[in-house]
């Protein structure tokens, strides 16, 4: 489920992105039906969503950015946050580049790999590590 | 258990991390936390005071192992110390301060930090778009490494000459820095090619003492090219010396590069240039203690110095999982890398105002070497040695003008070698 999503910024984040894409619609769905809760940082320019389960003992550090590279580029980035206070490090696992109609198992497989804390063997089969483009604030 | 010298303390951070308590307000007092380049810098710089000398130390705090480590960063009034929670003993730490260039922008609107940060007393800086082995399907990347992971997420892909001139003027000017080490991955071969218009640039425009490290080159010649350019220092990471470890971590050295190669240009290098100009990276922890040993002599024994690392288990890299080294082998490693220094005359701690914090350097190691004779006449050899190359290293600081090609063919044909 997604937290908070009553709330006007949460509702006006997520209304504004539904319309850039079927994708989004389908990995908003696929939150809601998985049993885990997910929140959304309305903060955030670009849609960041993160989810309050325990990894190892820990809090989930895993985090998705969902933003354009380009128009109609989307681009799903995998990351954790830093632990230390203030510091805005972010510690990549890579990339997914959907299209805006993905298919239901690559959605899947988002949601899995952030709901496992971004375990390697959890890793999305198309996920690109390395990638020639910088990623936004 | 004795409270420990500041090398002894120097490693075992390095081993086990260390944890911020709430009470440290980090974001006025710290340096930018930036995972950058192979991903070493990813921790808190800090500096232990000592009497031998201040040591340098960038320690791992977002690591998993860090969450467990039994020390933690404490503020205690305006100063900082290093608690030890088994035992209570505190070390007073000075955490040094972030540049104000880090918050500035080059010219071309990009954030100077997003260039290049000081890690330590030097400035370093990643100068190529990632590296290919990061490409591969499947990736050939070094397990150990984020270089892939970091270039576009916490500094930019792409590097203009013309930024780092800036920021190497920013950071010469207000950091008062000596010295720029520059890197880059794999470029099919290319390396030593991407290099070249920034070691001109820096040393015309800046003047700074510049070191490189990039994937070695079969074309040995372009090695004494760089050296025309103005490079000062040459570093090789074959990071492992037992073969099956550097092939089964180092997929893409080992398919596109093979270690072998790597031993030539550390050797071609050490033959080309004084003693002590050139280092020989390697990691320890992963391989046995005994390869590791076996490296540092066979660096030394060519003349260069051991940069040995202690492995870090990176958020994000494959090797994310595996355990961080224990603190008794790394002090036998050390301790080894001093003494073997010794025993081949490297000049070490000679250059002026270079600190590493990514690495125990062999001059920090003297904390954990018996203080014999053989100790002392080292010491005071490299205290002369200091003295008299100071001079040396003011005239390799100068800017001046490299009246030599950028293309290295154009550089081979005025030189007349042959194919």
């Amino acid at each position: 489920m997604i937290l908070e999503k009553e709330r006007k910024e949460v509702m006006e984040k997520l209304e504004e992105w539904r319309k850039k894409g079927s994708f989004i619609e389908k990995l908003l769905n696929e939150m809601e039906n998985s049993g885990e809760e997910f929140w959304i940082d309305t903060k955030k320019r670009d849609l960041e969503i993160g989810v309050k389960n325990i990894i190892k003992g820990k809090p989930n550090r895993g985090r998705i950015k969902i933003f354009f590279h380009s128009e109609n580029k989307p681009v799903i980035f995998f990351y954790k946050v830093s632990t230390v206070p203030h510091s805005i490090d972010r510690f990549s696992y890579g990339v997914v580049l959907p299209s805006l109609n993905p298919e239901e198992r690559e959605v899947k497989e988002w949601i899995n790999f952030l709901l496992s804390g971004l375990s390697p063997d959890k890793r999305p089969l198309n996920l690109k590590r390395s990638f020639p483009f910088d990623i936004p604030e | 258990m004795k409270k420990l010298n500041p090398g002894e303390l120097q490693l075992d951070l390095f081993c086990k991390g260390i944890r911020i308590d709430e009470s440290c307000t980090l974001e006025e007092d710290a340096r930018l936390f930036a995972r950058t380049r192979a991903g070493l810098g990813s921790g808190l710089e800090l500096v232990i005071p000592g009497n031998l000398k201040d040591l340098w130390a960038n320690i791992p705090v977002e690591e998993d192992f860090a969450q467990n480590s039994p020390y933690i960063l404490r503020k205690k009034g305006k100063d900082y110390v290093v608690f030890d929670e088994r035992n209570s003993f505190e070390y007073p730490v000075r955490i040094p301060e972030e540049p104000k260039w880090y918050n500035e922008k080059t010219s071309s609107g990009i954030p100077m930090s997003k260039i290049g940060v000081l890690q330590g007393t030097y400035l370093g800086i990643y100068v190529s778009n990632s590296c290919g082995f990061w490409y591969h399907d499947p990736p050939l990347n070094c397990k150990f490494c984020t270089t892939g992971l970091n270039v576009g997420v916490n500094e930019v892909a792409d590097k203009r000459v013309e930024d780092v001139v800036e920021v190497a003027l920013k950071a010469k000017e207000e950091s008062k820095i000596t010295f720029v080490h520059l890197n880059t991955g794999y470029s099919s071969g290319k390396d030593p090619d991407i290099m070249a218009p920034y070691v001109k640039a820096l040393k015309e425009k800046v003047g700074v003492l510049v070191g490189l490290q990039f994937i070695p080159t079969k074309e040995l010649w372009k090695i004494d090219w760089l050296i025309d350019l103005g490079a000062d220092h040459f570093s090789f990471c074959y990071e492992f010396h037992n073969p099956e470890y550097f092939e089964k971590y180092l997929p893409g050295k080992f398919k596109f590069v093979g270690q072998k190669t790597f031993f030539d240009n550390l050797e071609y290098a050490c033959k080309k240039m004084m003693k002590g100009k050139v280092s020989g990276e390697i990691i320890a922890g992963v391989e046995p203690i005994e390869d590791t040993l076996k490296a540092i002599d066979y660096i030394t024994s060519l003349g260069a110095f051991p940069t040995v690392c202690i492995f870090r288990p990176l958020l994000g890299a494959d090797m994310e999982d595996f355990p961080s080294p224990s603190y008794e082998d790394m002090y036998t490693v050390f301790k080894h890398v001093y003494n073997a220094c010794r025993k081949n005359n490297i000049p070490i701690g000679v250059v002026p105002n270079i600190e590493v914090s990514l690495v125990v350097l062999p001059v920090d190691a003297k904390y954990l070497v018996k203080h014999d004779l053989k100790y002392y006449l080292y010491e005071w050899e490299m205290k002369i040695l200091r003295l008299f190359a100071y001079p040396y290293f003011k005239w390799r600081m100068r800017k001046r003008k490299i009246n030599v090609p950028l293309d290295p063919e154009e550089w081979k044909r005025l030189k007349g070698i042959g194919d």
